[in-house]
């Protein structure tokens, strides 16, 4: 967290990580649902191609005021394509917390490890190790799709507890719930899990 | 000037830090002739020092108007907050009756106002030697520790975030 004093603006960076089509999108389209306007940005997708973000979302939201501050919450979806890989470590610089979306379908799981390990690496490199990870463990609905206790254990980070959360973010399941937790990491210092 | 009663129950520690760095921005104050002397946190706190007044704590803001700065608001604050990293960043206003230097050194800014022209590369040298040498901290106690979100407030702010 920092502040931007010119504006009394408390900024909180959150970045929504993860591999492709496994629902980050679809986390802030609903986030962009449940916030009312007044509340929040427009969901600005830049560089999109059909389904896929092929540069990130972006979608900011104000918390109200406390304190004399106005906590802005900026909320970034990175691409999850192999080849965007240097964009994800752009987009997550400077996060103060990460909503690793996986998808739970067990075909993807390689692929989710994959990319949680790319994650790691760059929080190492960017000195993020105290920012919170929250693993969402999406597409629950899926007919083979993992348990929650099967994936829990198979998403590390050495030295830190990860809490998880299942969700179905096409119903809308979950979103809200990741939100707020990963919000709660933060403020909480990544003690809560 | 009791510094120590300025700032309260401050500890004998602190009260000292408070007290030399303070000393050190009069000095640089009286040294350059300045009619302005403020020192700004990043979290938007100020404490200026106008004349022979008191210097008063305040909100940046606030210390801009007090100071008759104003008009110059969002080009100061630009400068300041437009400044990312740890690098330096000096910045002069040449005004109808005498200069503005400005030195953001994030997360701390020294601002001074003064006639003599040919006073400028003094100032620098000052506004220099405060930002290596003024323990600001002690004069500024970072206000962002204490208005950082606690989870209760977050939960407040939560509840009334969503669609009903």
């Amino acid at each position: 967290m920092r502040i931007r004093w010119a504006t009394k603006d408390l900024l909180i960076k959150i970045v929504y990580y993860g591999p492709p089509l496994a629902g980050k999108t679809t986390n802030l389209q609903k986030l962009q649902e449940l916030i009312p306007s007044s509340r929040r940005s427009d969901l600005v997708s830049l560089d999109t191609e059909g389904d896929r973000t092929l540069f990130f979302d972006l979608m900011e939201v104000s918390l109200g005021k406390i304190g004399g501050l106005t906590p802005r919450v900026s909320v970034y979806t990175v691409p999850g394509q192999p080849r965007y890989k240097r964009v994800r470590e752009v987009v997550l610089r400077g996060a103060d917390g990460i909503v690793f979306v996986a998808d739970s379908a067990a075909d993807r799981l390689r692929e989710n490890l994959a990319i949680w390990y790319e994650m790691l690496n760059y929080m190492k490199a960017m000195r993020l190790c105290d920012s919170p990870v929250l693993l969402q463990m999406n597409k629950q609905d899926l007919p083979n799709s993992l348990r929650p206790s099967q994936m829990q254990g198979l998403f590390k980070r050495p030295g830190k507890e990860v809490p998880s959360i299942a969700a179905e973010a096409f119903q809308g399941k979950g979103v809200k719930e990741t939100f707020s937790q990963i919000l709660s990491l933060v403020v909480s210092g990544g003690r809560k899990s | 000037m009791d510094y120590k009663n300025l700032f309260g129950h401050a500890t004998d520690n602190t009260a000292s830090k408070r007290e030399k760095a303070l000393s050190l921005i009069e000095d640089a104050l009286r040294d350059l002739g300045a009619s302005v002397m403020l020192v700004a946190s990043q979290n938007g706190e100020a404490l200026l020092f106008a004349g022979d007044e008191e210097p008063r704590q305040m909100g940046l803001l606030a210390a801009l108007g007090a100071a008759g700065l104003s008009a110059l608001q969002e080009v100061i604050m630009t400068a300041f907050s437009g400044v990312e990293g740890e690098e330096e960043q000096l910045m002069t206003l040449e005004v109808s009756d005498g200069l503005i230097v400005l030195l953001s050194s994030p997360p701390v800014m020294f601002l001074a106002v003064f006639r003599d022209k040919s006073r400028l590369g003094l100032a620098r040298l000052l506004l220099k030697r405060l930002v290596s040498k003024c323990d600001w901290d002690a004069l500024l106690p970072n206000e962002a520790d204490h208005v950082s979100l606690e989870e209760k407030q977050l939960q407040h702010l939560l509840e009334g975030l969503w669609e009903n």
